[in-house]
């Protein structure tokens, strides 16, 4: 009977991770789009790495108008599964649902994006392997085939290099999800106001004080926005 | 054959050299002030080589300028023209006389006519008081020069106001003075202070600027400041780094800072819907159909253009459109620098979509601006405009028409994804990938360092160990193994074995072995040779001749050690 018991509950916890899934699922399909985000809510707190459960989440955020979270998820999504398109096409959708949509949206990503982070150390450490392999070859049996593995294991290597260093020194981003916010000039309400920002907008994050996080707004103004202000996107 | 074809050419050059040489003086202007600058002109029309000596006058200084010629060829002939220019810059009012000047081409004399020139008190260069004492053009440095100019260069910076209100542009100019050539690109650190937006002008002004009598080139480069925020702000100091052609390194300047007063936009009186708009500005809005269909998209436009920033003139807000769906509004603005000053225009495009038939007004539209020059609010209002909505498609919905094909888009793109798609994990953050990475290293330690090492290794140059002379000679039995071993220990020293017993003192001796010792060892080996051959039992005592090559071999082994 114990043993019964046992494997019991050890049967319904074994499907007990994709279950925020496929109730999110479920709700969005019956267009109940509130509790559909909170599913894939708590299905991005157990799996953060789940691309298609922050897509999802975006999914639901659009449809309830939510342009700033909508936004953040299916960023989160590109930069977990950046060969995905659809995360990309979602984001067309926010063109004129964001104010100044379409200059926000434009120039997103740089070449350092082709690759996701792991794909980049991959694509080093087999330059690596490319390398000290033509390199024992070359000593071993001097031939132009070592030569030329050595060359085209160095060319990953400094490539995968280059990748891995700009995708992972790149200063974090971040999507305003407050419907509008001032900059202020310090961290702190006693700062005067600066530029104002609407939902959806894309920051990059330089500093963090406290509750405040100084920002960099189209690359040149700066300023300081309350952390409940902005939902972060990750690097990789 | 070969002389007609000389002869045609030396008839055809003389035709084309037969242009008559024409001498002309011209001045330009005939009327300066003192300070001011006149460019004499001396053209020579001709062929051949011309002399001319700078002109001479007791109330002017003249400088060489410089030289063009110009040779053309029109209907076969051949015509060629210099002209030479010189600066004058009069020390004194009244009229100044110019000439006649004598010009040499080819060693013969020609003379120009005299050329007045009217010279008044004040010049168009009201900094230059003095006359230019210098005999030359100060734009052309002259190390040799008795009076050098002092400051070759100079900067300077201006503001276009100290006290300003937020948003307003503040115009920062920086001015650089240089007196010399210079001999690459002025450098500067362009600033670039937070809590500003900046726009820099596009084209650098330049000209030139006489200060104490002396010549400047100028060049000025403006950026158009605008305040984020309210306060004392500064525009820091920046460096210049110029390059005078006679200075070896370069010259560093540093700008003055600017301390500005941003006021604070008003809010007592600030009318609703104040958008962040500073400046002086114009406001426009129309619709793109004045005619539709209960459904149909209308876009409505509102066309702002000012003297402000674009990016700062934030907030539209529509007023409540009534019997309208509206869509969110989108924006484009550019901002740029026409003559000098900054311009902008801003463009808010509002989807909106009729929701029923009739004759509709769309009133209130406004744009609310501040203006620093009035300090005041200015409220500007959009004449009221009219729409005729027509009915519909029958049974269609308000939304259906217009956005039926961009719901499809949408939900098209718009489709949940049905199985989790966990992203690329953090494999390289495990120690066992990075571990992992070890292994070509070690495979290269083992397959091609240590090997390589073991190799040299063993190719070293070993050092021979040190012979055992006593146990060498008591192992041997007889006279021919004793003078063996006695012989490879010279040719050991001795680098061969192409010695003679006859020069074998003399050739040890030469590499520190003593004489004396030298000729016993060859005794001793000759002793040896004769001992070999010698009947058995007839020979010396083997243990004495040991006895008597033991000290020589270990002296020699002594002799040849470092």
């Amino acid at each position: 009977m114990k043993r019964l018991a046992i494997l019991l509950v050890f049967l319904t916890t074994l499907g007990a991770g994709a279950e925020p899934f496929s109730e999110g699922l479920e709700a969005y399909q019956a267009q109940a789009y509130a509790r559909a985000a909170e599913s894939f809510r708590i299905q991005v707190g157990e799996t953060p790495r789940d691309a298609a459960a922050h897509f999802n989440l975006g999914l639901c955020y659009f449809h309830l108008e939510d342009w700033g979270r909508a936004r953040a998820s299916w960023e989160t999504a590109w930069v977990l599964a950046p060969h995905w398109s659809a995360p990309g096409n979602a984001l067309s959708q926010l063109n004129d649902q964001i104010r100044d949509g379409r200059r926000e949206m434009a120039g997103r990503r740089n070449s350092a994006h082709w690759l996701s982070l792991g794909q980049w150390v991959a694509l080093a450490a087999l330059g690596w392997w490319l390398a000290m392999a033509g390199v024992i070859l070359r000593y071993r049996k001097p031939s132009n085939a070592a030569q030329g593995m050595l060359w085209v294991g160095v060319v990953l290597l400094v490539a995968g290099c280059l990748g891995s260093l700009t995708r992972y020194l790149e200063p974090p981003r971040a999507v305003v999800v407050a419907s509008k916010v001032f900059l202020k000039n310090g961290p702190g309400n006693e700062f005067t106001d600066s530029l104002s920002l609407y939902s959806g907008h894309l920051v990059k994050v330089r500093d963090r004080e406290g509750s405040w996080v100084e920002v960099v707004v189209r690359g040149q103004v700066q300023g300081w926005l309350r952390s409940g202000q902005l939902k972060e996107i990750p690097n990789y | 054959m070969v002389r007609r074809l000389l002869l045609c050419l030396l008839a055809l050059s003389s035709v084309c050299w037969a242009q008559p040489v024409l001498v002309t003086a011209e001045l330009n202007p005939r009327s300066i002030g003192i300070g001011d600058r006149a460019v004499l002109t001396v053209n020579v029309e001709g062929p051949g080589s011309v002399s001319i000596q700078t002109p001479y006058a007791e109330k002017a200084s003249i400088t060489r300028g410089g030289q063009t010629s110009k040779t053309s060829w029109i209907n076969g002939s051949m015509s060629s023209s210099q002209s030479f220019h010189f600066h004058v810059f009069p020390t004194d009012t009244g009229t100044l006389t110019l000439g006649p000047l004598t010009v040499e081409v080819d060693g013969v004399p020609y003379q120009t006519e005299a050329l007045n020139l009217e010279v008044v008190a004040q010049g168009t260069n009201p900094a230059s008081t003095r006359p230019n004492p210098y005999h030359r053009r100060t734009l052309s440095f002259d190390p040799w020069d008795s009076n050098p100019v002092k400051e070759p260069v100079k900067i300077r910076t201006t503001v276009s106001a100290n006290s300003i209100y937020q948003h307003q542009p503040v115009l920062y100019t920086l001015t650089f003075l240089n007196s010399v050539r210079m001999r690459g690109d002025t450098r500067y650190d362009a600033i670039n202070p937070p809590g500003f937006l900046k726009l820099e002008m596009p084209q650098e002004a330049s000209g030139e600027e006489y200060v104490d009598g002396v010549a400047y080139g100028k060049t000025e480069i403006s950026t158009a400041f605008f305040p984020l925020s309210p306060g004392e702000v500064e525009l820091p100091s920046t460096m210049v780094r110029a390059y005078p052609l006679f200075l070896i390194g370069p010259k560093t300047l540093y700008t003055e800072a600017h301390h500005l007063e941003v006021k604070p936009l008003p809010t007592r009186g600030r009318p609703e819907g104040f958008g962040g708009a500073v400046g002086q500005f114009t406001f426009d809005a129309h619709l793109d159909n004045w005619r539709g269909r209960v459904g149909d998209p209308i876009k409505l436009v509102c066309s702002i253009e000012g003297n402000g920033h674009a990016d700062l003139i934030t907030d539209f807000p529509l007023p409540k459109l009534p019997g309208f769906r509206v869509y969110q509004t989108q924006s484009e603005g550019k901002t740029w620098a026409e003559d000098g000053q900054v311009r902008c225009s801003k463009e808010f495009s509002t989807v909106i979509i009729p929701e029923s038939a009739g004759e509709k007004v769309i009133s209130g539209i406004r744009f609310v601006y501040f203006d620093p020059e009035k300090e005041a609010f200015e409220v500007l209002k959009a004449d009221d405009m009219k729409i005729r909505v027509l009915p519909g498609s029958p049974g269609s919905e308000p939304s259906a028409a217009a956005t039926a094909s961009e719901d499809e888009a949408q939900e098209e793109v718009l489709v949940p994804a049905e199985e989790p798609r966990p992203g690329a994990s953090l494999y390289f953050r495990s120690r066992g990938f990075q571990g992992l990475q070890l292994l070509p290293l070690l495979a290269w330690l083992a397959l091609v360092a240590v090997p390589w090492t073991v190799t040299r290794w063993k190719q070293r140059p070993r050092k021979e160990p040190r012979r055992n002379f006593k146990r060498e000679l008591g192992q041997a039995q007889s006279y021919s193994e004793l003078s063996r071993t006695a012989r490879t220990a010279v040719d050991k020293l001795l680098g061969g074995s192409g010695w003679r017993l006859k020069e074998l003192p003399e050739e040890l001796a030469q590499k520190g072995f003593s004489e004396a010792q030298g000729r016993e060892l060859a005794q001793l080996l000759e002793e040896l040779d004769r001992a070999s051959f010698s009947p058995a039992g007839q020979g010396p005592d083997l243990a004495a001749l040991r006895e008597k090559l033991l000290p020589l071999l270990q002296n020699l082994r002594e002799a040849g050690s470092p």
